[in-house]
């Protein structure tokens, strides 16, 4: 047999015809498919929701990478044995103190190199 | 754009015996074609697929079929397992004539690779060109003229296997 009688042999073959029940269940499958909503995948996101929650995720990050590092166990200790006191007055008695302490230098600086002239 | 009922109805009416055909031809399965089909016309439904050339729309049609059918053998075969089974399957999707070396004539066409059997079965059956298989299937046309020479080549050397000349 050469190639086209082979062909002919082919073309006469005779292809079953599809069963009834299986073309009309497939429809009915098709025209169901058609009246059901579309298929939202879990990761679709509504446009209206997008950017709210790309600032959300982004406040997130930046506060997860600038968050300060926990103090170590000394810190914790040497900050426990700090007086009971507002930082305001802690703050106002610093500045009293250098003030004092600034006096007390010019005075000392005065005494050992009078000046000349009476 | 999901398709109105009508469009629905007129690609099944159109193409759906052809998708089955073809189905059928690479899976060698009835049933597993008959799923093919289900979901190619529901992957048409969901995607909205027509176009106002009838070519366009059977080329679409095989291509979908085409993979369709193939994810769906090599699902089956890996899930399974029966591969052996699967390539020594004959399937009876011809009606039965008295001709001799009808039978035969099957079994060398279930044999073939499925490649070489699609080549045959769109050109012979379907009717498309080796430039439409070639879009069909995204392959150079080349290549589809050759799956369809060593496919007859194939039932040949097949054919004299059975029935050795005198």
């Amino acid at each position: 047999m050469n190639d086209s009688e082979i062909e002919t042999a082919l073309r006469r073959l005779k292809w079953c015809t599809a069963p009834e029940v299986f073309l009309e269940r497939s429809l009915t499958a098709a025209l169901k498919e058609a009246q059901t909503p579309p298929h939202r995948p879990i990761w679709a996101i509504p446009t209206l929701l997008r950017w709210p929650l790309v600032a959300a995720w982004m406040l997130i990050a930046f506060f997860k990478f600038t968050k300060p590092e926990p103090l170590s166990a000394d810190q914790r200790a040497a900050f426990a044995q700090l007086p009971p006191i507002a930082p305001a007055v802690l703050l106002a008695e610093l500045k009293e103190r250098r003030e004092r302490t600034a006096a007390c230098l010019l005075d000392l600086t005065q005494s050992a190199h009078p000046s000349p002239l009476p | 754009m999901p398709l109105s009922e009508a469009e629905i109805t007129r690609l099944h009416t159109a193409y759906a015996e052809a998708s089955l055909r073809l189905a059928w031809s690479i899976t060698k399965d009835q049933s597993l074609a008959q799923d093919v089909v289900q979901e190619v016309f529901i992957k048409l439904t969901r995607h909205g697929l027509v176009s106002p050339d009838s070519e366009v729309e059977r080329t679409w049609l095989f291509t979908i079929t085409g993979n369709t059918a193939l994810d769906a053998l090599r699902r089956e075969q890996r899930r399974a397992g029966r591969d052996e089974r699967w390539s020594a399957e004959i399937p009876l999707w011809f009606e039965p004539q008295d001709t001799a070396g009808h039978e035969e004539l099957i079994s060398a066409l279930a044999a073939l690779p499925e490649e070489q059997r699609t080549a045959i079965h769109l050109h012979l059956w379907e009717g498309q060109s080796f430039r439409e298989i070639a879009k069909t299937l995204d392959l150079p046309t080349q290549t589809i003229a050759s799956r369809y020479r060593y496919g007859l080549a194939k039932i040949r050397a097949s054919l004299a296997q059975t029935s050795p000349q005198p």
